[in-house]
């Protein structure tokens, strides 16, 4: 099953997408700021991250940038989890190099749906 | 008498003649009356002789007897004024009977009747008295008897003696007399000018002195009274109100003046009064400035505390909603249905918390002027279609229906899709909410009456309605009807509000019409085609561009309009692809360095533009497409209008970005720091210079493609085909830079590089070497110093090329307005290039 990097710092909105997308077969590796994201995606080689933006040490947008200068991770999608309903966010996150945005608090059927669109393979 | 004489000499003349005719009548009289005086004595003495006599002859003639010859001369001899003595006979008057006549008298005896004309003879004194002598003096006695028989008539002459008469006035008394008075009369006179022109001449010298001095305080003396004294009075008095005037007059004069320094004194005081006012005006004004600053921060802090605060509460709703969800599934699992409602109303509560946390957001943003519109083209059609699902569940909870019309071929329009379809779901909900069992009505048309189309979408309702006064609190930020419909219908009342705002953001509106009991309908009007704008401004055009020359301030200075200012395409066109609010600024900015600057929102637009401007850059924001960014940015790069034109990417940031930089000239983080905008844009978009570009190469093809290349940047060219021509073109104008192949027959460019280096008018000018040699490291050290770039041919691309002709180019005019005469430059450029 694919698996999930969810850089997320807030305990109980880690914990209930993390247990939500586990229900729904995804493996979900989990990092509480944007320093350890960047390590672990790395490290772990997921095939999507999910990332909030307002993240301790290193925030969201800055993570996604080191993420996507990095060739080895580069292609791995972000999805990025705004707070901020702003649209500056939003375009913020995808200055930054992020594949899409989900507005928080987060809409599961919609952010299922673009994790799909996501994670289909580039031939199909 | 002259009238020229002076007024004392006349006064002289005046008494001397009248005091000597005085004195001439005086003794002309005199004379007179003595000689009447004598002659009456003569009168008297001949009367009496005469009556002595008469008696004497009567006796005589009585007796008879003949009177003696001599008795008349003895009788009248001694008496000297009888001249003569005569009888005539008493019947003949003209025969004497006797008579005397002094001998030497002059007086002759005739006839009695020509007796009386007897006159004396005189002489010369007596000729000159004789007119005041008295005649002389007949006297006739008749001679009668005692009986009264007459006997003859006695006629007597007498007159005064010459003696007696001379002896009268003495000549020489009498002259001495006259000299006496006369000189008398001088003297007199002499006084008399003392008491009557000494005052008059005395005043008219005065007068004199008060005309010469102009000195009304001199006063005439009053030496006497009468009439003099009157005129030296009324004179005195006359200068005295002379004086008065005079002095009221300097009076007067000094009040004027004092007026007037008041006057200017009042005037000094208004200008410092409008110096003051103006400070004043200044200060108040900073003062509002300061106020309206304070007053617009306060409102950014509100809003960004309210955008903070709805963060803050946003993060908890996202855990309780997603618990929520999480709780409901693991209920639908078990089958617990009592658990699954319970969630729910959870579940319900925390969406309807976030809705209003939203809204709360919204309306911060709304008044921060932060909201911004996202448009995009739509199906009119397909979108209401969208909605209506959504506002089922709405609709059916009161048991309504829905009924829509739209025409399927309504076409499209241009709008923030999100925006009016919360408006819509607002309005069909709020429809629906104050209607039971009833007919919603939703209806789409088209209005062109207006200065621009709108999109008219109304919602017709059966519900409650409204009366005049909840409608006019209707859009107010939570207001509804009244407590009790929130109490019974519930809501906020901040949909309506922030659908307005929304509907108003897009150059729309929202109206109502409404009578209570017979439903309400709200029409919302929304401009088939939004203009991007920023909160709160009214719609400008979609593209807007500058063709006119814009303002240039000076250097260094802020990117503010200054009138006074170079044209403005010195440097270049450029086309600028950006958001509105974006534009603005950076239009100023370039526009100010001697950009003509081209605006528009979109590539589409860009790609109709380009085709006009034919810009020299392109700049392009790459938050200007949002989401659609690196489609526009593939559009642009593909292309055939800027096919060759620079493109300048604006970024967030240029890491994230690298996938951009391939075809892309550079990028420049934004938002844009000026300077390096500028510089970068600079790199690109040379400035226009008159100097040419002299470009020295042998091969024809090749030296032709480069001019075209060049020429294609609006740069004048100039060609040499060896080094001799170089140099006699270097010697009649100074190219702003030389493009200078090495291998050449004759002057190589190894020889016209040194030359140039080695003359001082040439020291400065840039020069790129464009070779096809493969050099040594000692011959391209050697190149580095004297040119400012070597390109090797076959290896460079165009834009190199061109951005080494701008750079160079860039810095011969930078270098060339620091140090204008090119001959009294210093050193030559011999700094390592890189």
């Amino acid at each position: 099953m694919p698996k999930i990097l969810l850089v997320e710092d807030n305990e109980m909105n880690r914990d209930m997408l993390a247990r939500r997308l586990e229900k729904r077969g995804y493996t979900v590796v989990i990092a509480v700021d944007g320093q350890s994201g960047v390590n672990l995606a790395r490290s772990e080689k997921p095939d999507l991250i999910l990332m909030d933006m307002s993240l301790p040490i290193i925030d969201g947008w800055e993570a996604s940038r080191q993420l996507k200068a990095d060739a080895a991770v580069a292609t791995i999608p972000i999805i990025a989890l705004t707070a901020h309903a702003m649209a500056e966010d939003r375009e913020k996150a995808l200055a930054a190099g992020c594949n899409e945005y989900e507005t928080k608090p987060v809409d599961l059927a919609s952010l299922l749906g673009k994790i799909e669109v996501l994670l289909r393979p580039p031939a199909q | 008498m002259s009238r020229g004489l002076p007024l004392h000499w006349r006064l002289t003349l005046l008494i001397t003649l009248v005091s000597s005719l005085t004195l001439g009548v005086a003794i002309g009289g005199y004379y007179w009356i003595e000689v009447q005086k004598i002659h009456t004595a003569v009168a008297n003495n001949a009367g009496k002789v005469a009556t002595q006599a008469a008696r004497l002859v009567t006796e005589n003639l009585e007796r008879g007897e003949r009177l003696p010859d001599d008795y008349f001369r003895l009788a009248f001899v001694d008496n000297e004024n009888i001249q003569a003595a005569v009888v005539y006979e008493p019947k003949n008057r003209n025969r004497m009977a006797g008579g005397w006549i002094r001998a030497g008298s002059g007086a002759s005896i005739g006839s009695l009747s020509s007796t009386y004309n007897l006159r004396l003879s005189t002489d010369w004194i007596s000729g000159f008295l004789n007119q005041f002598s008295p005649e002389t003096v007949y006297i006739q006695k008749p001679l009668r008897t005692g009986d009264g028989r007459l006997l003859g008539t006695l006629v007597l002459t007498a007159a005064a003696s010459d003696e007696e008469l001379s002896n009268l006035i003495e000549p020489s008394a009498v002259g001495m007399l006259v000299l006496l008075s006369m000189l008398g009369s001088l003297a007199a006179s002499r006084f008399l000018q003392r008491g009557i022109s000494g005052p008059i001449v005395k005043l008219a010298k005065v007068a004199h002195k008060v005309a010469r001095d102009s000195d009304y305080t001199t006063r005439a003396e009053i030496s006497d009274g009468g009439e003099t004294g009157v005129l030296i009075d009324a004179f005195n008095s006359m200068l005295t109100t002379i004086q008065q005037r005079d002095a009221e007059l300097v009076v007067a004069k000094n009040n004027a003046e004092q007026a007037r320094e008041r006057l200017a004194d009042s005037h000094a005081k208004l200008e410092e009064i409008n110096r003051t006012l103006e400070a004043k005006v200044t200060e108040r004004t900073i003062e509002m400035h300061k106020a309206m600053t304070a007053a617009r921060e306060a409102n950014h802090a509100k809003s960004s505390f309210l955008a903070k605060m709805s963060h803050e509460l946003r993060t908890p709703m996202n855990a309780i909603i997603g618990y929520a969800e999480m709780l409901i599934e693991d209920a639908s699992d078990r089958d617990d249905k009592a658990a699954i409602q319970d969630l729910r109303k959870i579940l319900s509560a925390a969406r309807h918390l976030l809705g209003l946390i939203n809204v709360v957001l919204d309306l911060s943003k709304i008044e921060a002027g932060k909201m911004d519109l996202y448009l995009e083209s739509f199906d009119v059609w397909t979108f209401v279609h969208d909605v209506v699902p959504t506002a089922q569940p709405l609709i059916d909870r009161n048991k309504n229906q829905l009924k829509v019309d739209c025409a399927e071929n309504f076409g499209q329009m241009r709008a923030d899709a999100t925006k009016l379809r919360q408006i819509l779901l607002n309005l069909l909900s709020n429809a629906s909410k104050f209607t039971d069992e009833g007919v919603v009505h939703l209806r789409v048309e088209r209005d062109g009456s207006g200065p621009r189309e709108m999109v008219v979408m109304s919602i017709q309702d059966s519900g409650i309605g409204m009366n005049g006064e909840q409608l006019g609190r209707l859009f107010q930020v939570f207001s509804q009807a009244d407590k009790s419909t929130s109490a019974k219908y519930g809501g906020t009342g901040l949909g309506l509000a922030i659908s307005r705002q929304f509907a108003r953001l897009m150059g729309g509106d929202i109206t109502v019409v409404s009578k209570p009991g017979e439903g309400s309908t709200f029409i919302v009007r929304i401009p088939i085609e939004v203009a991007p704008v920023r909160a709160g401004e009214d719609a400008p055009p979609t593209a807007k561009s500058v063709p006119a020359p814009a303002p240039v301030p000076a250097a260094g200075s802020a990117p503010s309009p200054s009138p006074a200012s170079p044209p403005a395409n010195r440097r270049g066109r450029v086309l600028v692809i950006d958001r509105e609010p974006m534009q603005q600024a950076l239009q100023e900015m370039l526009t100010a360095d001697g950009y003509l600057v081209s605006c528009v929102t979109s590539v589409p637009d860009a790609l109709t533009r380009g085709k006009e401007v034919r810009p020299h850059a392109v700049l392009f924001d790459l938050l200007a497409g949002g989401a659609a960014g690196a489609q526009w940015f593939a559009e642009l790069k593909a292309s055939p209008v800027f096919a060759g034109v620079p493109l300048v990417l604006l970024a967030p940031n240029s890491e994230s970005h690298r996938g951009f930089a391939v075809g892309t000239n550079d990028i420049v983080t934004s938002p844009a720091d000026g300077p390096a905008l500028l510089a970068t844009l600079s790199r690109f978009v040379a400035p226009r210079t008159e100097n040419p570009i002299l470009v020295v190469e042998d091969d024809n093809p090749t030296r032709e493609m480069i001019v075209r290349m060049v020429e294609r940047e609006g740069w004048p060219v100039r060609t040499a085909e060896h080094g001799e021509a170089a140099l006699a073109q270097l010697a009649t104008f100074t190219p702003s830079l030389v493009l200078l192949d090495l291998l050449m027959p004759g002057l190589d460019g190894f020889a016209v590089l040194r030359m140039m280096r080695e003359t001082p008018a040439w020291r400065e000018i840039p020069v790129v070497v464009v070779t096809s040699l493969d050099l040594n490291p000692e011959t391209r050290q050697l190149l580095d110093q004297q040119a400012q770039k070597v390109l090797k041919k076959g290896s460079y691309s165009r834009e190199e090329l061109l951005r080494e002709v701008r750079n160079s180019v860039s810095e011969f005019m930078r270098r060339r307005a620091s140090s204008p005469p090119f001959s009294a430059a210093g050193a030559p450029d011999s700094s390592p290039k890189p």
